[in-house]
């Protein structure tokens, strides 16, 4: 057995946390480059098995039905394998049957509803969360969450009112990693749900940004729109952030009526408001403070990659002027450095001893 | 610390950590983090995006205002920010990680510098030819360096032009396997200094970064791999020789990283690229004749298989490097 295991068990035996032995099928999991080996050749023998399907079966092809029905069917056999799996060898089918199952269904769904328009992906959207509820695996789970988040926001962009799902999102982002380590039973699928969202929550962010992504669907617009202006979704977030802050503040036994929350509070807000007109910074912000109170570095790496991924996407935007973009930067820029001199100047000094 | 984290979770998940008591047990582990780490982060979080938001702010002014800008102008803002950057780099200490940033900083900018002299001079020159003297002029710095970061923008510089050049003069010698010799090309190249850096490891300990020598083995992977598989699907028009080649890379992939220098993502990568490879074969193999439903469903099952066995080999291997 790995010292490493044991050392750690015994510290937490010394501490009174635990007794008794450490319990029996610890261990640690693969590094993350072993995880993504797994995924990619999950899909790579789902495309296989796709192909399978199409040249044997041809007559479930022409039939939208046998389609949705033979990928039902794929689906629940996934989940009996998933259920069953004791070793890497189910684990692995399971995942390639899986999104083999899921790709015949998305299809003859498609073909049955229209390509067009946004019922396609509200169905989708909706199965793609029922299989991150479902599916008792990892890998199956974070790639149905960030698929739920991108066909959600598909549809809404159909229906004019493309910030609605970042804000959405981000509220789930952020229940879930603030409740981390209190999720015990519901924990195994919050914890690749919450990754899942994550990503997705990048990208559908940036999405709404590129604000010429509606030609990506043709011109069709769903007669049912929602008027949900671009800015109202940027402060939603804004506030998203401060209402973080603040309980991250909380949790650490700050008070809510203290000076001192009051002033932090405030400095979330001036950096909320940089995000009005800065999209994105709210969003890379509120995942890093998340990922870092968690001791999460992935997030925390996350959240700065989107960070400079909406930078880039700020540069091609076309609403402003580049001159104007420049002047607002800069605003943002001594800003930020401003609220940093008060906190560690006046709010947190050095030495100062702090329950945070 | 990561594997803490996941073993604290894995604990709490089975109940072995009762609900209550997580909180203490994060506590022991050290893995939330206290005051004073949290004040550095706030610190570093804020320079960070306050000093990247000025700084594009910067440069949005100066794309903004490009067109109209003189030639000297624009020549004397760049050439002026690289000196302030060697500035910098001989101010905030040679030996430091903010000096060698700033080092990286000038080296990038003196790229830029190369693209405006041939946009402002239409030179006539290829693009190669830019990467190519970029990668010279650079040189010196490397060397002074000390930073594993600027050998790996060199190395990426080389692969860059040649790969240009390849694509420039490709049909100049009636060659048609310009494109095999291309990529064999990048794979001596990054082959090449992929041992020159793991033997020089213990020379240099500058240039022990794990994640260099981990792109190094990523681009002469890709390489061989593509190289095996385009070998098996052109078996006419290839030349045959990776077939050679490739067995022995394995081997010795296994031999150093398994016994010499303990890093599982090589042998991970090793193991993709054989999957990868097998699976080209398999397909050239079977997909030709009749029966090809059949034959695409036996290539899912051993895909699967395949990679089952790796990673349940990569785990044990893990188990004993952890132990």
């Amino acid at each position: 057995m790995n010292p490493g295991i044991g050392a750690l068990w015994d510290q937490l035996v010394q501490a009174g946390v635990v007794s008794g032995a450490v319990p029996d099928g610890s261990r640690i999991h693969p590094p993350w480059y072993v995880r993504v080996m797994l995924g990619v050749s999950g899909w790579i023998a789902a495309l296989f098995l796709l192909g399978f399907i199409a040249a044997g079966l041809e007559f479930i092809i022409e039939s939208n039905a046998a389609s949705i029905f033979a990928g039902s069917l794929a689906l629940v056999a996934a989940f009996t394998l998933f259920r069953l799996a004791r070793n890497d060898f189910h684990e692995q089918f399971a995942l390639a049957v899986s999104f083999a199952g899921q790709g015949l269904a998305f299809f003859g769904l498609a073909e049955e509803i229209g390509w067009s328009g946004s019922g396609l992906w509200w169905s989708a959207a909706m199965l793609q969360i029922f299989i991150a509820v479902v599916m008792p695996n990892f890998v199956q789970r974070l790639v149905a969450a960030y698929l739920a988040a991108c066909t959600l926001s598909i549809a809404m962009l159909l229906h004019g009112a493309p910030v609605v799902v970042p804000v959405l999102v981000t509220s789930g982002v952020a229940l879930i990693w603030l409740k981390e380590f209190k999720w015990q039973h519901w924990s195994a699928m919050m914890r690749p749900v919450g990754y899942g969202l994550t990503v997705g929550l990048v990208q559908v962010e940036g999405q709404a940004l590129f604000g010429h992504a509606l030609q990506l669907f043709g011109s069709h617009q769903e007669a049912f729109q929602i008027a949900f202006p671009a800015w109202l979704g940027e402060l939603a977030l804004g506030l998203l952030l401060v209402a973080v802050v603040g309980r991250l503040l909380s949790r650490s036994g700050e008070s809510w009526t203290a000076t001192r929350m009051w002033a932090v509070l405030g400095m979330a807000a001036v950096i909320a408001v940089v995000s009005l007109k800065a999209p994105g910074v709210a969003t890379g912000f509120i995942i890093i403070l998340l990922g870092f109170s968690n001791g999460n570095r992935t997030l925390v790496g996350l959240g700065m990659a989107a960070l400079l991924f909406y930078l880039s996407a700020y540069y091609y935007n076309l609403e402003a002027t580049l001159l104007i973009k420049s002047l607002i930067l800069a605003a943002a820029g001594s800003l930020l450095l401003g609220v940093r001199w008060l906190i560690l100047k006046w709010l947190f000094p050095a030495g100062e001893e702090s329950r945070v | 610390m990561s594997s803490k984290r996941s073993l604290l979770i894995h604990w709490f998940e089975t109940g072995a950590i009762p609900a209550d008591r997580v909180d203490a047990a994060l506590a022991v582990a050290g893995i939330l983090p206290t005051a004073r780490h949290w004040r550095r982060f706030i610190d570093r979080l804020l320079l960070f995006a306050g000093v990247l938001a000025l700084a594009a702010a910067v440069i949005f002014f100066f794309a903004y205002n490009w067109s109209a800008m003189g030639r000297f102008a624009k020549f004397g803002l760049v050439e002026g920010v690289i000196v302030l950057a060697l500035i910098g780099y001989w101010k905030l200490g040679t030996g430091r990680l903010s000096g060698k940033s700033m080092l990286l900083l000038a080296v990038l900018l003196l790229g830029a510098l190369l693209a405006l002299f041939g946009q402002t001079y239409q030179t006539g020159a290829d693009a190669w030819q830019l990467f190519a003297g970029w990668a010279l002029l650079m040189l010196p710095w490397a060397v002074v360096g000390r930073f594993a970061a600027l050998w790996v923008v060199w190395i990426a510089l080389i692969n860059l032009a040649l790969s240009l050049y390849f694509s420039v003069f490709r049909g100049m010698f009636g060659f048609l396997l310009s494109e095999e010799t291309l990529m064999f090309t990048i794979f001596g190249v990054n082959t090449a200094a992929w041992i020159v850096w793991e033997v020089s490891t213990h020379r240099f300990p500058w240039l022990n970064e794990r994640w260099a020598l981990r792109l190094l083995a990523l681009a002469s992977g890709t390489a061989a791999t593509t190289l095996v598989v385009q070998t098996i699907l052109d078996w006419h028009e290839a030349s045959g020789a990776i077939v050679l080649i490739y067995p022995l890379w394995v081997f010795a992939l296994y031999r150093v990283y398994r016994r010499l220098v303990p890093d599982l993502f090589m042998l991970a990568g090793g193991c993709l690229s054989l999957i990868v490879a097998s699976t080209g074969l398999l397909s050239r193999l079977l997909l030709e004749g009749r029966g090809e439903a059949v034959a695409l469903l036996f290539i899912a099952m051993a895909v699967i298989g395949m990679s089952t066995a790796a990673t349940y080999w990569l785990r044990r291997v893990h188990a004993e490097f952890e132990s």
